[in-house]
């Protein structure tokens, strides 16, 4: 039986650069666009899918809607014509309220795209404009309802701790997406990268107010019926995103384009961030093997599947590891009972845990 | 005398730090051409590289140059000496080796605290005294000024004084002249049995220690059977020889020769300056007075920042020792740093180049506690117990009372910066003594001043006080009675050893509460709370708390880049190994380090 496969397809280009992203991913020009469709559909066909079948792709950037839809159809021939589609696939992409037109959405809808994530940040015009986005309110308002009209699954995307926010801008923007019917909705706290146009303001996040707002945030979604089904994610019943928990569950996913990650047959890859390379026809930076009971594997099984609010499987981590993670952390894992739960066969964080996530990790991994 | 000592001289140079000693030195051996000027690296004597890098000579080397006058060729012997005041000891060893000294003073600066020191030092020790002035290149150089400064000052004639340029190479040969002229010849008996006074030692990887000498009496050789005086130890002489300026074998040393004995010695320890060599088949009646064993001043604890280099630290230190017998330590265990070493050092400066050379030529990373001085500390019982260590202060139950060691200071400084600096010193718990005007732009003022107050933060004070003009020369001068009490840190409730201090009543109070607010600013947010505390005698004085953290409300996880996310655990991880693990508290070395300098306004 053929195996299930995620396909990720980075989309680098951007009509604008926000002032918080250090992402590959900038403004180009048609002709490096088209080059890079180029090279990105031969990566695709280069591929060998014989033993997969595709029930998750995902088109990311960057921003995919910024880009002629004809470039997104013709990356999807190109794929279908490699691979099996599973009937049910989840298949997304990512928008930018500013570049989303009702033609495009409607050729998204005419080539199976059943999934789209806008890029919503905030509601507060003020801060939109500080960070470099395009859009403001007005904006995402008409972008919500055209998307509306042809897609269910939508999904939008809030940033916290951004420059002069405060909590109104918190609950006026979920209000908004509750309003607007979004059915799934990813949170993240403002990291401020080295090298970008952010940090060289000398923006720094308070830590507290941050987690106070991600606190609201969560309240707040959780009255109107969203579940936190992973530390950034919140979703209605049944609308949790496929594509993403992949990354959580270990599963394979393949990534096509510019400094895509994949992670099939136990090789963690990852493509050349340089553009240039990449439209000469150079696809793979780094490529590494993790095999299935190896301690790499054990540290990110712990790593990832503590994300999730699923937890990480007590019994499978025994049968990969032949470890009984309870018993070896036993006094870890109790001295850290404000963070962590032991659900019957799962390990899984608190809400208080989330927060300081990375330290925890650090301390089961050791 | 035999003809042959009397064409001999034996004479190091007194300078100020940058007035130029070891360029001076460098024209001395050049015009002697004891090198040739193609060999000559600058600053020839230095030969440590922290020496040649901050200008400044520690350890003593001693050249033999031969120059002709009227027609005889002199050997003349230049015995460096360190400059600064933690070498004191060292100073004076070498003085005795010498009949003279030619003191060197820059021209434009005139004299110095520094050299005073060592110029009474010399005078005490009945050399005779040539001063000499340098720089006179400057545009700035004001040589009549200086030559009556120096008669004015240091009370000795300086009428007929050289006025040279080392740096230029200018009058250099007056100096040789006077050297030969003035300074006396070494007396002392070449037949009487063998006495030699060791002023310095050096380890050398083949050789071992090396001691180098002055012959006082007597003739030393290889098969000689040498005997140390202090320690009674016995060795077979292996060579004797001269530096010029490289080591060179001789024959044999005598009476008025200075140069090196090796013998198979296996640690600096056994070579202990000061000490009197003797022939131990036909020994000297009695020894170069003088000798006394070394004491440090300062203690510090040293602690490797990473807990599995401890043995790397105690090779460094054993190897340190093995070239400077000045150094002291011994294990300590701390609660907060693991294992380390409590270190006891001559000064300030010399703490500094210790702790410099074990992380530059060992390749360490350390953590260094607070510098504390030796505290005298009388118990009810009668007892009276000497304290390095603030863990090792008895309670205060037994304590009758405490004595801290006090300095005599002198500080030299632009007659503009005397209020503040008279601010400063008054903070510091200095008594105010004297203050004279040496000209109308140099004003030295006396202090007496407990040493834990300059061991803490004053030098930087000074100097910020001062514009950098002000220079500070101290002595130890004796004990006094002093309200000291131990000021703890308490981390989450438990005290950290490490952050201890001794410290003045008054002054503990507002030390308390900074040393809270500093480490509340370098101790990272962790898990949990934390509680800093001060506290003497167990009464908290001053309360901060580090929040709990919250900061991993993460980034997107982008495109399934868990690699990403990994480096980020990495970098995570590998930050703690610069932390100290205490209790449940999580201590980021810079911690240590950064409570060293505070400033209590």
């Amino acid at each position: 039986m053929k195996r299930k496969l995620g396909v990720y397809i980075h989309i680098p280009f951007c009509n604008g650069k926000c002032a918080y992203c250090d992402f590959t991913s900038g403004v180009y020009s048609d002709e490096i666009k088209q080059a890079y469709f180029k090279s990105l559909i031969s990566e695709i066909m280069n591929f060998d899918f014989s033993e997969y079948v595709v029930d998750t792709v995902y088109f990311g950037g960057g921003t995919p809607s910024s880009v002629s839809a004809s470039y997104i159809t013709e990356i999807f021939y190109a794929l279908k014509a490699q691979v099996e589609l599973d009937i049910n696939c989840e298949f997304s992409i990512e928008c930018n309220p500013e570049s989303v037109t009702e033609e495009k959405l409607y050729t998204y809808k005419k080539i199976g795209i059943n999934r789209i994530s806008l890029g919503l940040q905030t509601t507060n015009n003020e801060i939109l404009k500080s960070i470099g986005r395009l859009h403001d309110l007005k904006d995402f308002i008409s972008a919500i309802d055209l998307t509306n009209k042809y897609f269910d699954n939508v999904s939008a995307d809030l940033m916290l701790g951004l420059p002069l926010q405060n909590a109104s801008d918190v609950t006026n923007a979920i209000k908004l997406l509750a309003e607007k019917s979004v059915k799934h909705v990813s949170a993240y706290g403002l990291k401020v990268e080295e090298g970008t146009s952010l940090a060289k303001s000398g923006f720094t996040p308070d830590e507290d107010f941050t987690s106070y707002l991600y606190d609201l945030t969560v309240n707040e979604l959780a009255k109107l019926g969203y579940t936190r089904y992973e530390v950034s994610n919140f979703a209605m019943p049944g609308y949790e995103c496929k594509h993403n928990k992949r990354y959580w569950n270990r599963s394979e996913y393949v990534g096509f384009g510019v400094s895509a990650h994949s992670f099939v047959k136990y090789a963690r890859i990852e493509n050349t961030s340089d553009l240039s390379e990449y439209i000469k026809g150079k696809t793979v930076a780094q490529k590494y093997f993790i095999l299935s009971n190896s301690p790499e594997a054990k540290v990110e099984m712990i790593m990832l599947a503590l994300r999730t609010s699923d937890g990480l499987d007590l019994t499978e981590f025994y049968e990969n590891f032949g470890i009984d993670l309870i018993k070896d952390k036993s006094s870890t894992i109790s001295a850290l009972s404000d963070f962590l739960i032991v659900d019957n066969t799962k390990l899984k964080l608190s809400n208080k845990g989330y927060y300081v996530m990375n330290e925890i990790i650090l301390r089961l991994i050791d | 005398m035999s003809e042959r000592q009397k064409k001999i001289r034996n004479f190091c140079i007194i300078a100020h730090i940058d007035h130029g000693k070891s360029t001076l030195a460098d024209r001395l051996i050049e015009k002697t051409q004891t090198v040739s000027s193609r060999e000559l690296q600058d600053q020839l004597l230095d030969s440590m590289d922290l020496e040649r890098e901050r200008g400044i000579t520690i350890k003593l080397t001693p050249v033999r140059m031969y120059y002709e006058y009227n027609g005889e060729e002199y050997e003349l012997n230049l015995i460096d000496t360190p400059g600064h005041v933690d070498f004191t000891f060292e100073v004076s060893r070498s003085l005795r080796a010498c009949e003279g000294a030619v003191l060197v003073v820059d021209a434009a600066q005139g004299v110095e605290a520094q050299t005073l020191a060592n110029v009474y030092l010399a005078i005490d020790n009945n050399l005779e005294i040539l001063p000499v002035i340098n720089k006179i290149d400057l545009p700035s150089a004001r040589p009549e000024e200086v030559r009556r400064e120096i008669e004015d000052v240091v009370g000795i004639d300086a009428s007929d004084s050289p006025l040279v340029s080392a740096k230029e190479g200018l009058n250099i040969e007056e100096i040789l002249k006077q050297i030969v002229e003035k300074v006396p010849a070494p007396n002392g008996d070449e037949n009487a049995p063998l006495k030699c006074l060791i002023f310095d030692s050096y380890y050398d990887n083949y050789k071992g220690a090396v001691c180098l000498v002055r012959v006082i009496d007597g003739e030393v050789k290889a098969g000689t059977k040498i005997k140390m005086m202090a320690s009674g130890k016995t060795y077979d002489c292996v060579e004797v020889g001269i530096f010029n300026p490289k080591p060179t074998p001789v024959m044999s040393l005598k009476a008025g020769n200075v140069g090196y004995i090796a013998a198979s010695i296996k640690a600096i320890a056994e070579t202990a300056p000061g000490d009197t060599v003797t022939d131990a088949n036909n020994p000297t009646a009695t020894a170069c007075d003088g000798y006394k064993e070394v004491q440090p001043v300062v203690y510090s604890g040293v602690f490797p920042v990473d807990g599995s280099k401890y043995n790397d630290l105690k090779d460094a230190l054993e190897r340190l020792k093995l070239s400077d017998a000045a150094l002291f330590y011994e294990p300590e265990v701390s609660a907060a740093l693991g294992f380390g070493f409590r270190c006891g050092f001559l000064g300030l400066l010399h703490m500094e180049i210790i702790q410099e050379r074990l992380e530059r030529e060992y390749n360490l990373d350390l953590i260094t506690t607070a510098p504390s001085v030796t505290y005298k500390v009388h118990k009810t019982n009668g007892e009276i117990v000497t304290v390095t260590n603030p863990c090792n202060l008895p309670p205060t139950t037994e304590t009758l009372y405490i004595e801290e060691p006090v300095v005599a200071a002198e500080i030299f400084t632009p007659p503009t910066y005397i209020g503040s600096i008279m601010e400063l010193c008054q903070d510091k718990r200095g008594v105010f003594e004297d203050m004279q005007y040496l000209d109308s732009n140099r004003v030295k003022m006396k202090y007496q001043m407990p040493l834990s107050e300059i061991v803490f933060d004053f030098f930087d004070g000074l100097k910020s006080r001062s514009r950098g003009y002000a220079s500070l020369d101290y002595e130890l001068s004796g004990y006094s009675k002093s309200d000291m009490v131990k000021l703890d840190i308490l981390l989450n409730g438990e005290i950290c050893d490490a952050l201890s201090l001794i410290i003045h009543r008054e002054k503990a109070q507002s030390r308390g509460r900074t040393l809270a607010e500093k480490l509340k600013e370098v101790i990272p947010r962790q898990l949990f709370e934390i509680p800093i505390q001060a506290a003497i005698g167990g009464k908290v004085i001053a309360r901060e708390t580090v929040k709990a953290m919250r900061k991993d409300v993460l980034a997107k996880c982008y495109g399934g880049d868990v690699t990403r996310k990994k480096k980020l655990l990495e970098k995570q991880k590998e930050g703690k190994k610069r932390m100290r693990q205490f209790g449940s508290v999580e201590i980021p070395s810079e911690a240590f380090m950064s409570i060293l300098k505070l400033d209590d306004n």
